[in-house]
């Protein structure tokens, strides 16, 4: 692809998911992603984070930057998993892929661990590669399909925003059930 | 006969008239979906082809559901689901029942689930002691209220802030203050509990996917995923209509309902589940796919109702409806609210709960909105004609829908007829022979129809000279009750050098399917098409002046008769009179004078929306150096053919509470007058504005001149 065609498909991507109330931040490397993302929950003064399944690096890479400004990382193990996750106050994670004209993360996860680490906690920040945005939803038909035959189980989760409703009175409600807040981080 | 099976009706519909803040409620909630929609739609390079698709893809899948289900189960099965093909609400509830039984569970969670509602699956379970929580806030809210849901997408639309934190309080003997803030904190707190400590989810699905036996889910709150991911066992209970063949059908299916519901690009959280993956390792979960029955196979043996099975379930339909708008999803509705619930009530629920047909008008814009173009007014008439063979026609229905026929009787005594309809006792007696109201102004007959005139001029207007030559579909008002206008008409054809033949015709017949008498309605179909289809054949356009009976050529008739290749045939080949006539302003056959001023209000009919929205007399007008500007609510004015006409709660009472809206936006704006291509809804207009209402071709009668 045109570097020019992917500029403008991130900015339809930002610009979609900034209307739709999320946040959308552009970082060089995964170095400065994991920075800002320290940044971005130590303004929101959290101290607790649950950090889905994801590439070891990346995923080591963000435990050593929330832990040098002093964040607890928690361990969702066995039955009380969910318990574990809901004590967080962010929950982070690696989207698989973002399409555009949607303005949607998408994640791919095969134990619901990691669901609930952007369904549970108050912020989502999730890192989002460069490379991994397409331009409409039709497009990404066939990564589903991979997705979904690569195993047994599988969930593919396309996520627009933080958690909202209209329910009374028409007002909208930012975080009923699920995040409040929801950082996406470009990198790469 | 039969009046009584509509009283409960009429009972639940006065009440409703006179709760003004609760229509209010709705009409804001129907117009912010509208709007919504209106908007997103931009984003598409043409969203009614993109509808278009989507049809084709229910259609498509619906044609071959046996093979896509037993794919679909296959697949299912192959990740671990238990499936299971329910026959109907007690055979998936019995099955649920064991299995929440043999898994000890205690506390059941929902996401909204329409489904779940049509088989009333809460009360046998918290009867049999389980605990079941509504995670959806509205439908969270209507549970706790123990009311149905007044709006398919919004089900909690008529509750305001105050009256949800006192219902909450109650049900929960806990303080709540009456603000949003207030209200949500506690809503998030004690589900989040809930959630934590449930054992069983059930979730809908909205469309399931055969090629991998996957089940999408779309939800804007977040409740959704917990529901599916935090108990040991996931149930899926969906309607076997939902099954596709392909991840690429499931895409528009997902757009098409988020932008028609509300105008979202999809809901903000789109969950595409394949099996019953672990929690943190923990693998010993369920998943029970229940596929639900309960009277779908038969629809879609049902050429009527087939069409029903391609619902997305996105509520559009009843954003546009206007006696909804002002009955709400109580009246309008028994579990499934607005039009589409008529013809699914009917088929799910029994006859005898869809009584609430006979609400609807006939405007036909649930279907130029739906994004699966299904013909629910089609499907209403059919619903209105099985309730009437059951029950019988009310007397002023059975008047209305055929007082057409009585034209001839009635124009050949014009004079006497006009001078006993401005009787004030005449019309007191007739209202009580009729049910027609005594304060609607009818329109009076002419004693020198269209007809009479064209019988002398025939000769004349065949003459042509430009090689085109046309059929006028002259029609009931056009002919009775106001010629010139179509005089106006075949003179400026005349001018441009197209000939012009009058055959034998009927008026359009849509009062039948207003009414609900299709047989009838088919019967004046099959007259007209036999009648036009050899001039169609032999090179002659259709032209017609009354919008509505312009839509019965196209959209009606072919469906009334079964696609045929001759209503067809007509319906490719009819044109809007000022379609026509704009056309050959373009093609430099007509000039047109600037002759008027003045700033007009312009009224778009609800038959002329599956047209051309009116743009065609507009251009005509303004040309002409007419000021014209659009006003609409987007709904139907409420008269409705005749149905304004009639006396009472289901007729004039509700057809004036409609019309409302749309009063205040021409009263309000300065206008010098009202146009309108409909002759019915200048009656309504009005009678309900006090501006005098002008039919285009009766404005532009001189300005149309021979180039
Ligand atoms: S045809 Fe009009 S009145 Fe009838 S259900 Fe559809 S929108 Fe409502
Ligand atoms: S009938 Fe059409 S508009 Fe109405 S809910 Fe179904 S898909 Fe939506």
């Amino acid at each position: 692809m045109l570097m020019k065609e992917l500029e403008s498909i991130i900015r339809l991507f930002k610009d979609r998911f900034e209307q739709q109330a999320g946040r959308v931040y552009e970082a060089e490397t995964l170095d400065e992603a994991a920075s800002k993302l320290s940044n971005i929950l130590l303004e929101q003064n959290v101290r607790r984070v649950a950090i889905a399944g994801m590439d070891e690096q990346v995923r080591e890479r963000i435990r050593e930057s929330l832990t040098s400004v002093g964040m607890e990382i928690v361990e969702p193990r066995g039955g009380n998993a969910h318990e574990t996750i809901n004590s967080a106050e962010a929950g982070v994670t690696l989207a698989s892929f973002a399409v555009a004209d949607i303005g949607a993360i998408a994640e791919i996860t095969n134990d619901d661990a990691d669901r609930l680490v952007s369904s549970l906690p108050r912020i989502h920040a999730c890192l989002l590669q460069r490379q991994n945005i397409i331009d409409t939803f039709e497009n990404s038909a066939q990564l589903i399909r991979d997705a979904l035959s690569s195993s047994r189980s599988c969930v593919v989760s396309f996520i627009g925003g933080p958690s909202r409703t209209g329910d009374i009175e028409l007002k909208l409600v930012l975080g009923v059930h699920g995040p409040h807040q929801v950082h996406v981080i470009i990198f790469g | 006969m039969g009046l009584e099976t509509y009283e409960p009706l009429i009972k639940q519909l006065k009440n409703m008239l006179g709760q003004k803040e609760r229509s209010a409620a709705l009409y804001a909630a129907m117009k912010r979906g509208r709007d919504g929609r209106a908007r997103t739609m931009q984003e598409f390079a043409d969203f009614n082809e993109y509808r278009h698709g989507i049809r084709k893809i229910k259609e498509r899948n619906i044609d071959n559901l046996d093979k896509l289900l037993e794919r679909f189960m296959e697949e299912a099965r192959k990740r671990g689901a238990h499936v299971y093909l329910a026959r109907d609400g007690p055979d998936a509830i019995s099955y649920i029942m064991n299995v929440v039984k043999q898994k000890q569970a205690r506390l059941i969670i929902k996401s909204k689930s329409l489904t779940s509602e049509e088989i009333e699956f809460n009360e046998p379970f918290e009867k049999a002691g389980y605990e079941v929580y509504e995670t959806d806030l509205g439908e969270w809210i209507m549970q706790v209220a123990r009311e149905k849901p007044f709006h398919l997408v919004f089900p909690a639309v008529h509750k305001t802030t105050p009256e949800v934190a006192e219902l909450f309080s109650r049900a929960y003997q806990k303080a709540i203050e009456g603000d949003l803030s207030a209200i949500m904190k506690f809503v998030r707190e004690t589900l989040r509990r809930i959630f934590l400590s449930a054992d069983v989810g059930v979730s809908g699905a909205n469309v399931a996917i055969a090629e991998n036996g996957a089940i999408v889910l779309e939800t804007n709150e977040g409740n959704g995923r917990l529901v599916t991911s935090i108990p040991k066992i996931h149930i899926v209970l969906m309607g076997m209509e939902k099954i596709v063949e392909r991840v690429e059908d499931a895409i528009p299916l997902i757009r098409g309902h988020a932008v028609s519901a509300t105008g979202q690009r999809t809901t903000t959280y789109v969950s595409i589940i394949a099996g019953r993956p672990p929690l943190a390792g923990d693998d010993g979960r369920e998943m029970h796919v229940v596929i639900l029955d309960n009277g779908r196979s038969r629809m879609r043996e049902d050429s009527w109702f087939r069409e029903a099975l391609y619902c997305i379930r996105c509520g559009a339909c009843m954003n546009i409806c206007a006696p909804y708008s002002v009955s709400g999803g109580h009246v309008f509705g028994y579990i499934y609210p607005g039009p589409i619930g008529i013809p699914w009530t009917a088929n799910v629920h029994g006859l005898d709960k869809a009584k609430f047909a006979h609400l609807c008008i006939s405007c036909g814009l649930c279907k130029e909105i739906c994004p699966a173009e299904i013909d629910i007014p089609m499907m209403i008439a059919r619903v209105k004609e099985l309730d009437v063979e059951k029950h019988g026609q009310l007397k002023v229905n059975r008047i209305l829908e055929s007082y057409e026929s009585y034209a001839p009787i009635l124009s050949s005594i014009a004079p006497l007829w006009n001078w006993l309809m401005r009787r004030v006792l005449i019309r007191a007696l007739m209202e009580k022979l009729t049910g027609i109201d005594r304060s609607r102004p009818l329109p009076e007959f002419k004693r020198n129809t269209f007809m009479k005139w064209y019988r002398k001029n025939a000769a004349r207007l065949r003459a042509g000279g430009s090689g085109k030559k046309a059929v006028l579909f002259v029609d009931f008002f056009a002919n009775y009750i106001e010629p010139q206008l179509a005089i106006t008409l075949v003179e400026a054809l005349a001018r441009a050098g197209v000939e012009v033949v009058v055959p034998e015709q009927k008026t359009s017949g849509y009062p039948y399917i207003l009414y609900g008498d299709l047989k009838e309605a088919e019967k004046v179909a099959r007259y007209n098409v036999e009648k036009l289809y050899p001039y169609v054949k032999d090179g002659y356009d259709i032209i017609s002046i009354e919008p509505t009976a312009t839509y019965s050529l196209r959209e009606s008739y072919p469906k009334l008769l079964n696609n045929s290749e001759e209503s067809l045939a007509v319906a490719s080949k009819t044109y809007e009179a000022l379609e026509y006539l704009w056309a050959l302003v373009q093609q430099g056959k007509i000039v047109v004078e600037k002759t008027l001023s003045g700033r007009a209000g312009f009224h778009i009919p609800c038959h002329e929306r599956g047209l051309s929205h009116g743009k065609y007399a507009i251009a005509l007008l303004r040309e002409a150096g007419l000021e014209v500007e659009i006003r609409e609510t987007g709904m139907c004015c409420g008269m409705a053919g005749t149905f304004g006409l009639k006396k009472g709660t289901l007729g004039i009472e509700l057809s004036l509470a409609i019309g409302e809206q749309l009063f205040k936006q021409f009263k309000d704006n300065n206008l010098d007058f009202i146009v309108t291509e409909s002759s019915v809804c200048k009656i309504q207009l009005e009678q309900g504005t006090g501006l005098q209402v002008f039919h285009p071709l009766k404005l532009l009668g001189d300005a149309l001149k021979a180039a």
